[in-house]
């Protein structure tokens, strides 16, 4: 990728980090550490990756977008508004009594997406047959499923991932996201998730979340062979270096005020440029 | 009638849901080895979706699957499909309102030898409290495929409880009008009105003959359709009775007799009395054996239309 393009990514995602704050800043409620973790992530799979169209947000062949995880509906909501699909100023009614950006995405009303997000139970099982019956239609799309890595160690979600295999179902790429701490390594679980998954004969890959160049050629690798269905453990650094991102209203998802808001809109602002 | 042309609505419903397959969008979902699917076995392959062994999962599967276009058939037992996974119905079909139909083989006692943990006296509660859900409960093998045919054609999700217990028809009309939101009359009378739905209906119309005797004559309302309820079929009866009873093979809590209850003390305060199961957990023990022990029989329903038809103001 060249390093314009990859300036360009950046710049967007920024963007859409400072909107994620403004828009839980106006809502005084809402989670905001994972939105602003996955902001690079989304911005590569909407920018780089996806095929889509946001003036037909329906048309049969797109690909599809499924958030397995409510703490990241933030994120979304930001991007689809910079990928078009409605107008930014929507952002600032997220959660209030009749907007079209409730705390959870409806389905139905909100143009771009693609999935009801479910708190309980294991988005993977959504998404499998989702991808599986688009396949059986004769349709090339694919079926990303972001959700956080603590997320897949439960027996729902092997079991999920047992079938994929046995339907052969290969139309599905699965981001695991997990926060890197300094000094911080896979953690067991992790382990024996990657190691099951294997095992079962998907293709698990690792890539760093926060950097376009790595995800680039974890997906350039995927887009070259295409014949199992895939997870990418997804790392990325706890808080890109925010000092927001570490205090408590952040991490306890209680809102912030107007004063944090703007504190942490100037320290964001002052990354985006220099 | 003859004992052996009584049938299960859940034989009559797997029957007629294999006549379905032709439709493009058409797909069934189950588990293996669960149930026994009749019919639905000799399904062509790319019909049937199977889950695997997780509850939850086959109720996310069937969102994935309408999510593309398709009207998921989810077949499996109440007490796994609806408690076990409660909160992915709420959040996955009922919320987004998905076209997904959820159809039991075991409701009210008709497996009562599985005993209280298995049988689900409240299912009707919870699904009917559900947002966006609609609710059905047929009676015979018209009522099935009346019922089936209208899930075919509705828009959102829909929850149809079926049983295991041979029943008789319940009239002669097999091009009976079945919609949702409607109701069927078994009997035209003058006295009480008796609100049924399921197996009621029969033990409703055994009670007919004995109140006859007595001097009064019920009027027998199927309502195979709990949500949306009739509620202009119940209160033109209503009007012309003055009372009311309501039997259903559930709880009392959050079924027939809660939507008929509502559906009065609101609109045309009558006397109301209820043939029901208490609030309490079921025994184990043969259906008919249940039916007579928590008094959901034709003699319950005599002593109830007795009652309210004594209440009533002249």
């Amino acid at each position: 990728m060249e390093i314009t393009r990859i300036n360009e990514l950046e710049q967007i995602a920024s963007e859409v980090r400072k909107d994620i704050v403004r828009m839980v800043g106006v809502a005084r409620s809402g989670p905001l550490e994972f939105p602003l973790l996955i902001s690079d992530v989304l911005v590569y799979l909407y920018w780089e990756e996806m095929l889509l169209l946001a003036h037909t947000p329906k048309r049969n062949d797109r690909d599809r977008f499924i958030l397995g995880t409510e703490d990241g509906v933030p994120a979304l909501y930001s991007i689809l508004a910079r990928r078009g699909y409605y107008g930014r100023e929507e952002l600032w009614n997220y959660r209030r009594l009749g907007a079209m950006l409730q705390a959870l995405p409806d389905f139905r009303r909100t143009p771009g997406i693609d999935a009801p997000c479910v708190t309980s139970g294991t988005e993977l099982a959504i998404a499998a047959p989702l991808a599986q019956s688009l396949g059986m239609d004769g349709l090339h799309t694919r079926v990303f499923c972001l959700l956080e890595d603590k997320d897949c160690g439960c027996e729902d979600f092997f079991l999920e991932a047992a079938r994929c295999t046995k339907e052969n179902i290969k139309n599905i790429i699965v981001i695991a996201v997990y926060k890197q701490t300094a000094g911080s390594q896979s953690n067991d679980q992790q382990l024996k998730c990657r190691d099951r998954l294997s095992a079962y004969g998907w293709k698990v890959l690792e890539m760093d979340g926060s950097d376009f160049a790595s995800m680039e050629e974890v997906f350039g690798r995927l887009n070259n062979d295409g014949a199992e269905p895939a997870i990418i453990f997804t790392s990325i650094k706890n808080g890109k270096g925010l000092s927001f991102a570490e205090s408590d209203h952040v991490r306890t998802k209680k809102g912030m005020s107007i004063e944090a808001m703007d504190r942490a809109l100037e320290e964001l602002e002052g990354k985006s440029n220099g | 009638m003859d004992d052996r042309t009584k049938t299960c609505t859940w034989n009559d419903f797997c029957e007629h849901l294999a006549s379905f397959a032709v439709d493009e969008d058409f797909i069934l979902v189950a588990q293996e080895m669960d149930i026994d699917l009749g019919p639905l076995k000799n399904l062509p392959e790319e019909k049937v979706f199977l889950s695997s062994v997780s509850d939850p999962n086959m109720i996310l599967n069937a969102a994935g699957l309408a999510l593309n276009g398709k009207k998921p058939w989810i077949v499996g037992v109440s007490s796994k499909i609806l408690s076990r996974s409660y909160s992915e119905i709420r959040e996955s079909l009922a919320l987004p309102s998905l076209s997904v139909r959820i159809a039991v083989p075991d409701g009210g006692l008709s497996c009562g030898e599985e005993g209280a943990s298995r049988i689900m006296t409240e299912d009707i509660t919870l699904m009917r409290a559900m947002p966006n859900m609609s609710v059905a409960v047929p009676s015979d093998r018209n009522s099935v495929k009346g019922i089936a045919d209208a899930a075919r054609r509705l828009e959102g999700p829909v929850y149809i409880r079926l049983g295991q217990t041979p029943l008789s028809q319940l009239n002669d009309d097999p091009d009976g009008d079945f919609s949702f939101g409607g109701a069927r009359l078994l009997r035209e009378g003058t006295s009480v009105t008796v609100c049924t739905c399921g197996i009621m209906g029969h033990q409703a119309l055994k009670a007919a003959d004995i109140l006859d005797q007595q001097g009064i004559d019920i009027e027998i309302l199927d309502f195979y359709s709990l949500k949306p309820f009739p509620e202009q079929a119940l209160l033109a009866s209503v009007r012309r009775t003055g009372c009311c009873v309501a039997a259903e093979e559930h709880s009392c809590i959050g079924g027939l007799c809660s939507a008929t209850a509502e559906c009065l003390s609101t609109t045309y305060p009558v006397p109301v009395r209820f043939v029901a199961i208490d609030d309490q957990f079921v025994h184990s023990g043969t259906p008919d054996e249940l039916r007579e022990y928590f008094g959901l029989t034709w003699k319950e329903i005599v002593n109830a239309a007795a009652q309210a038809w004594a209440l009533r103001r002249r």
